[in-house]
């Protein structure tokens, strides 16, 4: 029996070693052939280089750029990416978009519809890259299409429509309530979209999946985009607590409000997070009306409370002078600490 | 006297088979996760290496990471490792040095490289330390915070790092590997992606020697020339690329590199942070965090492996040296299975208790000792003749295919997917080298881990002894 066992285990060796060898040449043959090929990519490159350059920058028309051959793709994808992330100038932009159009949308469509993930994606992120109208319709038409892509192809093809500033993208926005995207990816998307599409999707707010709804408070706060003051403001009186806190936050990256009591009456809230963004936002506005607040919040029961009131205060004028009032005589052990702790940080 | 040849001659042809359908499982087994990892790593070939992460760059929304290095005795290379450290490509982190006793002059080093001032700070103490003397930060790089304390060992100065971190995520670096400048980039995708579902994401470590690295970054990427060097290479790729890659797709990962990895601080806080009494401190806390994870009803929290080498470490280029690691390896394996051994085929711990816990029990624990048999029973079989040949020639070449024939496979599923080593002729000295594993490299691999073995055993009676005591008590 052993002798069979011998047999078996001696053709599955030669077996596996058939197999690795096969393997190993196959792959120095390719290793071999990807050495070329990146020379000659290298080569190719190289004489693109100056052509662009004259193009995009000086807008000189060349014919070179207009028959090329499958190494010129290649390296004019790379030169383009790379170009794109330097290139200031208006025009200059516009150029390589439309040469972008003109060269790969016939390539990217086929890209887009690879059996291979990183050929399509690849494909994707140069599309977003180079803005290229010419296939937005297929873009739409995948997401439609196709129900069950993979997250990040999804995504991507989402970041494709946003940085078009495509009203489609609103559509599929409000839709994602079912399977809400990751906190990122929304961010990502609305950091892509300008004003007007912005706009549009702020105005319809309540149709948005939640997870979505307050990304788009955070980034009111974090583009410190002014126009939406008011808006904001009346979110902080939201029935949703996860909504009143994004909104606090959003004040304190403006550091300006409309009416101070949409803070101070935060500094009674029931949670302690509540509690700590309102600290933090009435150290970020700065207004004297907080003060007193400010100080009384120094006896939270919370410690992060507590922590925050004290280095709210420490923005303002008259905050070490308080601080250090309170480090001396304040009743509140909890209290004392706390400001004692802040005005040596401060004096570091 | 025929009777007991008879009956020594049955045992041995029973021990025989024993070892022969182990070793022919265990290699069905590796074959399996072989498959696993080739097509997904396949899958993500050729994907374009920056644009996935230039946003991640640019978000202020990226959650920021504190970097916790502890240095026991590190004065010769904790301010170059700092050095590199600042320079990570990252929007918001901070890094914290954990000075634990050294007895040379880590402290003094670091504070006058880097102008570092004592201050007072309130430290919230969620995790049992050894006593803080003095926390200290940089007045050139306000990001930079050195904490003293008494000497309590590598977990004990990870766990005073995380009580003054600040941020909501931390990573643990040992203090000679050296970190790509995209690492937290590429191991904190999958956590935001997740929006925070996923807990622990580790990145892949290579081995740096050989490598031109100026200033924390690697310029050249070539092999080593010193032999012990090289088949760690080898064995890291199997390791790496086979193993995690299949474990972690289920999320069923047991070991994420001591040397780099970025946890979830909250729910590490709450598993109760690093064990001080083991020598496997990063085994340990993956293991105790998949039960915590468990028994507190968090099924979607995962653990991650990210197969992009991020971080780079010396390897021991000394068999001495690589004798005690291996033997600190075995211990670490050991004592994680025994602390938690409640595990072990519990089908309420999913397939990390199925599957993983198993496997780590029966071929990473128990491997060497049947290996060591397996050696034995070749030799005598060679020796005592035509009786047993047969199963000596089968068990060798059982061994081949799971030594040797395995890690050739491993070096070309690399090429084949990840294409780091430039030259043909890396390609080529890798194969030749992964080929001779089984005559040398491995049976010395089996004599260091039974030596762990026999050491845990050893202690276990002690440790025995102690918690008698406390009992009693």
């Amino acid at each position: 029996m052993i002798s069979t066992g011998l047999l078996w285990v001696l053709w599955a060796n030669v077996g596996v070693i058939g197999l690795l060898l096969v393997l190993y040449l196959y792959l120095v043959a390719q290793k071999s052939f990807d050495v070329r090929w990146n020379s000659n990519l290298k080569a190719r490159r190289e004489r693109l280089q100056l052509l662009l350059q004259k193009h995009l920058v000086e807008g000189v028309e060349t014919r070179s750029l207009q028959h090329l051959r499958s190494a010129d793709v290649v390296a004019l994808k790379d030169l383009l990416l790379e170009y794109s992330q330097v290139l200031s100038s208006v025009e200059a932009g516009e150029r390589l978009r439309q040469l972008a159009e003109q060269v790969f949308t016939e390539p990217f469509r086929k890209d887009m519809r690879a059996r291979n993930y990183a050929v399509r994606l690849n494909a994707l992120y140069a599309i977003e890259e180079f803005r290229m109208e010419s296939l937005r319709d297929d873009v739409v038409a995948r997401l439609e299409k196709n129900r069950k892509l993979n997250q990040v192809e999804r995504c991507q093809l989402y970041a494709i429509l946003a940085s078009l500033q495509d009203d489609a993208l609103l559509t599929f926005l409000t839709d994602s309530a079912l399977e809400p995207l990751p906190d990122f990816v929304y961010r990502e998307l609305l950091l892509k979209m300008n004003e007007s599409l912005f706009d549009r999707l702020f105005n319809q707010l309540y149709t948005l999946p939640r997870a979505l709804r307050y990304c788009v408070i955070d980034i009111i706060g974090n583009k410190g985009d002014y126009r939406y003051v008011k808006a904001i403001e009346e979110l902080t009186y939201s029935r949703e607590r996860e909504e009143r806190i994004r909104a606090l936050k959003a004040i304190t990256k403006f550091g300006y409000v409309q009416r101070g009591s949409s803070l101070v009456d935060k500094s009674e809230a029931e949670s302690w997070q509540e509690r700590l963004m309102a600290a933090r936002a009435m150290g970020a506005v700065a207004k004297d009306e907080f003060v007193d607040v400010l100080t009384k919040m120094l006896r939270d029961s919370s410690w992060w409370v507590r922590k925050e009131s004290a280095q709210s205060l420490l923005r303002y004028p008259r905050g070490q002078e308080i601080l250090r009032r309170i480090a001396e005589s304040d009743e509140d052990r909890y209290a004392r600490d706390m400001a004692r702790e802040w005005l040596e940080a401060k004096q570091l | 006297m025929s009777l007991v040849m008879q009956a020594l001659r049955d045992v041995f042809t029973g021990v025989n088979y024993f070892i022969f359908f182990y070793v022919l499982f265990v290699s069905g087994f590796y074959f399996l996760l072989f498959l696993v990892s080739a097509l997904q790593l396949r899958k993500l070939f050729g994907l374009e290496d920056k644009s996935p992460y230039s946003e991640l760059l640019e978000s202020s929304f990226t959650p920021p990471v504190s970097i916790l290095v502890p240095a026991y005795n590190e004065e010769a290379g904790i301010v170059a490792s700092v050095r590199s450290l600042l320079a990570t490509n990252y929007p918001n982190f901070e890094i914290i040095v954990v000075n634990d006793g050294s007895k040379d002059r880590t402290l003094e080093t670091m504070l006058e490289a880097f102008s570092m001032k004592k201050v007072q700070k309130a430290v919230r103490k969620s995790l049992e330390t050894q006593r803080v003397r003095e926390v200290y930060i940089s007045e050139v790089y306000p990001d930079l915070i050195l904490l003293d304390k008494e000497n309590g060992g590598k977990a004990d100065a990870l766990n005073a790092g995380i009580n003054v971190s600040q941020y909501p995520y931390f990573c643990s670096l040992d203090a000679d590997s050296v970190l790509e400048r995209d690492a937290f980039l590429k191991v904190m995708k999958p956590i935001i992606d997740s929006d925070g579902d996923v807990i622990c994401s580790g990145g892949s470590v290579r081995i740096a020697n050989g490598c031109r690295i100026e200033r924390g970054e690697v310029l050249e990427i070539n092999l080593p020339d010193n032999k012990y060097a090289v088949m760690q290479v080898i064995e890291y790729m199997r390791a790496f690329l086979m193993g995690r890659i299949g474990f972690s797709r289920h999320n069923m990962l047991l070991i994420v590199s001591g040397a780099f990895g970025v946890f979830n601080k909250d729910i590490v806080v709450r598993a109760g942070g690093y064990r001080h009494d083991t020598v496997g401190e990063d085994m340990e806390l993956i293991v105790r965090l998949h039960r915590f994870t468990r028994e507190n009803k968090m099924q979607k929290r995962t653990i991650i492996y990210v197969p992009d080498p991020v971080c780079w470490t010396e390897a021991p280029e000394d068999a001495s040296i690589l004798r005690k690691q291996r033997s600190r390896w075995q211990r670490g394996l050991m004592d994680s299975l025994r602390l938690h051994k409640r595990m072990f085929f519990n089908p309420r711990y999913g397939l990390v208790g199925l599957i993983s816990f198993p496997y780590f029990f029966f071929v990473e624990m128990m491997g060497p000792l049947i290996e060591a048999f397996g050696y034995l029973a070749i030799v005598i079989g060679l020796a005592t003749g035509r009786m047993f040949l047969p199963f000596a020639a089968s068990l060798l070449l059982l061994s081949i295919l799971n030594g040797s024939l395995l890690s050739a496979g491993a070096v070309l599923l690399e090429e084949w997917s990840l294409r780091k080593y430039p030259r043909v002729s890396d390609l080529t000295k890798l194969c030749l080298y992964a080929l001779t594993e089984t005559f040398w490299y491995r049976p010395l691999n089996t004599y260091w881990r039974l030596e762990g073995t026999w050491q845990f055993l050893r202690k276990q009676q002690g440790w025995g002894d102690m918690k008698r005591k406390g009992v009693s008590n």
